[in-house]
């Protein structure tokens, strides 16, 4: 799958390092001797220079947030923000991308990376990805990573990373999901769940929203994101209650996700009757706004 | 008091022992890689024991709110066998510059033979360029002679007295250690080693300075919480709770803080979440969480 035409490498590695010359001093020369020496080094003796550097970066980086510097790159997997990694987790992307200039097979490069970094490294390692000129050959490490139940390592793979949304196959996405709600991860930062969601999804959610109502316990309010893009009549309907409810959450997540489903006349008409009793402003502003748009739209 | 145990191998403790460790006071351990009680037969094995005292050792540790460092390297017994000694050394470099080792070790001599000599020279090498600390441990058997080659080596390879620990030390083999810039160290065991009282004795006629307790406990019979009792034997001979800390939390801290990878201010109590799940498993079994604020 790719998306756009793919970026090189070294572009991607610019970016990052320019933001993180824009950040502060601490570790570049280092990185930049690191970097140098690992598009040097012949294919055999990449690794071990890579895992070295790899795993010795978050100490001579710090751990500071890229934030407004974080570029955003365009890669296959389509825009990726990084604004909100550390200088760590972009140094870590670099010597990745810098150990791929030296002819190595990309996929065994970044499994063995993984395979051989501890928490910190896998989820730089899973974070950088998209940056591969290939992605979906990293598929069988993405796939390993999310069988992790470290949150943080799983948070990495699932949340404001456009791999899984762009590589994984539905049955792995929608698993990814199902996770995320089992774990209370946001599903609002899950990339491209609008654009994945699929009648299976939808089931699975239905058939969580009901286990969870059977055993007396609460319903993660952002499941309508999930549920309701592909939902059978039955789930719509679930949605739709949820407009109702007592929990301002599960109101704007069910608003939220239920105006892009204003093509049933049904939840046409529950947004509309909703929106003159909604007491919250925020959410009545997705409800009105939904309806404004449905009429200038037809 | 706060306690750190600089010497203990937690992977075969059970969870039970952690909570009795919290409870004593203790905030944080260094688990030094070394033999599992039989031989390796691969590399492998090696990889995943590394790869366990880097993950889930210290995910273990944390959700009874204890700090957990290792040190890696190839311990004497297992050195002697020089193939497979070999492919462990060329691992070294790249588990070196991991965020949680703080120290090449536990290094040294056990029946003192060559091989041994071969692994622990190269690994004191591998430490100086690492900028690491060496933990040295020192047989049970000719200890003397163990030392004192031991410390000869270490004025060979060259490395910084102040960046190796001298462990496993007794009446006989500290006065050795006196003579060098060297750390001492000293293991608190149920029967054999060191009790409580002679540590106390050991305090009372050498001081305080870089002297270092653990219980290097194990698979085999020891006990960890002899760091906490050896507090209690020193406070109640009349050392002050200033010499108590020094002793049993800051100097063993200061010590391996010469990594760059821990310093005391760190070793505080983390907070326990023991919903945090890590690698398919959680230490839950059906009991209810506990969550601190
Ligand atoms: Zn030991």
């Amino acid at each position: 799958m790719s998306y756009s035409e793919p970026v090189a490498a070294a572009t991607h590695q610019d970016a990052l390092l320019q933001a993180l010359a824009g950040s502060g001093d601490a570790g570049l020369v280092w990185l930049r001797q690191n970097l140098e020496a690992l598009q040097q080094s012949a294919p055999e003796a990449v690794f071990a220079k890579l895992a070295g550097a790899h795993a010795g970066a978050r100490r001579r980086l710090g751990e500071a947030l890229l934030g407004a510097l974080g570029p955003e790159l365009s890669t296959a997997c389509g825009p990726l923000d990084t604004r909100a990694w550390g200088r760590d987790a972009a140094g870590r992307a670099c010597l990745l991308l810098a150990a791929l200039s030296g002819g190595a097979s990309h996929a065994e490069l970044a499994d063995a990376l993984y395979r051989s970094g501890d928490e910190g490294e896998r989820t730089a390692v899973v974070k950088s990805l998209c940056l591969l000129p290939n992605p979906a050959v990293a598929l069988t490490t993405a796939r390993v990573a999310a069988r992790t139940n470290s949150m943080r390592l799983y948070a990495a793979v699932a949340l404001d990373n456009p791999y899984p949304g762009q590589c994984y196959d539905d049955a792995d996405f929608n698993q990814l999901v199902l996770k995320c709600l089992f774990n209370g991860l946001p599903l609002n930062r899950v990339i491209g769940l609008q654009r994945r969601a699929n009648p299976r999804l939808a089931a699975m959610c239905e058939d969580y929203h009901d286990e969870r109502v059977a055993a007396g316990r609460t319903v993660p309010a952002d499941i309508w994101l999930a549920l309701a893009p592909c939902a059978s009549p039955r789930g719509l309907a679930l949605a739709c209650a949820r407009l109702a409810s007592e929990l301002p959450e599960h109101r704007r997540f069910a608003a939220q996700a239920l105006v892009a489903r204003r093509d049933s006349p049904e939840v046409e008409a529950a947004l509309a009757e909703r929106v003159a009793e909604e007491s919250d402003a925020e959410i009545r502003a997705i409800l009105a706004g939904a309806t404004r748009a449905a009429s200038a739209d037809a | 008091m706060r306690y750190f145990d600089p010497h203990i191998h937690m992977l075969s403790r059970t969870t039970d022992d952690y909570e009795n460790m919290a409870a004593a006071g203790i905030l944080g351990v260094v688990e030094p890689a070394f033999w599992q009680g039989q031989p390796r037969t691969q590399v492998g094995t090696f990889i995943d024991y590394f790869d366990a005292l880097l993950g889930w050792e210290p995910f273990r540790a944390s959700q009874f709110g204890i700090n957990h460092f290792c040190t890696i390297g190839i311990n004497p017994k297992e050195a002697n066998d020089v193939a497979l000694s070999e492919q462990v050394m060329a691992l070294m470099p790249r588990y070196l510059e991991k965020d949680g080792v703080v120290a090449v070790g536990e290094i040294g001599y056990d029946d003192i033979t060559p091989e041994e000599e071969r692994f622990f020279a190269e690994q004191l090498t591998l430490a100086k360029e690492h900028g690491l600390p060496a933990l040295i441990h020192t047989p049970h058997r000719d200890k003397v002679t163990g030392t004192e080659r031991s410390l000869a080596l270490v004025r060979e390879v060259g490395i910084n007295e102040e960046q190796v620990v001298v462990d496993h030390l007794n009446e006989l083999t500290l006065p050795l250690v006196m003579e060098t810039g060297c750390w001492r160290g000293h293991s608190v065991y149920p029967n054999t080693k060191m009790s409580e009282d002679r540590m106390v004795a050991l305090l009372k006629a050498y001081g305080t300075e870089k002297m270092i307790v653990n219980s290097a406990a194990d698979w085999g019979r020891s006990d960890p919480l002899k760091v906490p009792k050896t507090g209690q034997a020193m406070l109640a001979a009349g050392f002050s709770e200033d010499d108590v800390d020094l002793v049993l939390f800051r100097n063993p801290i200061n010590y391996y803080a010469q990594s760059g990878r821990i310093t005391v201010d760190q070793v505080t109590r983390p907070n326990i979440d023991q919903t945090r799940l890590y690698e398919d498993n959680s230490v839950l079994r059906g009991q209810t969480p506990l969550i601190e604020p």
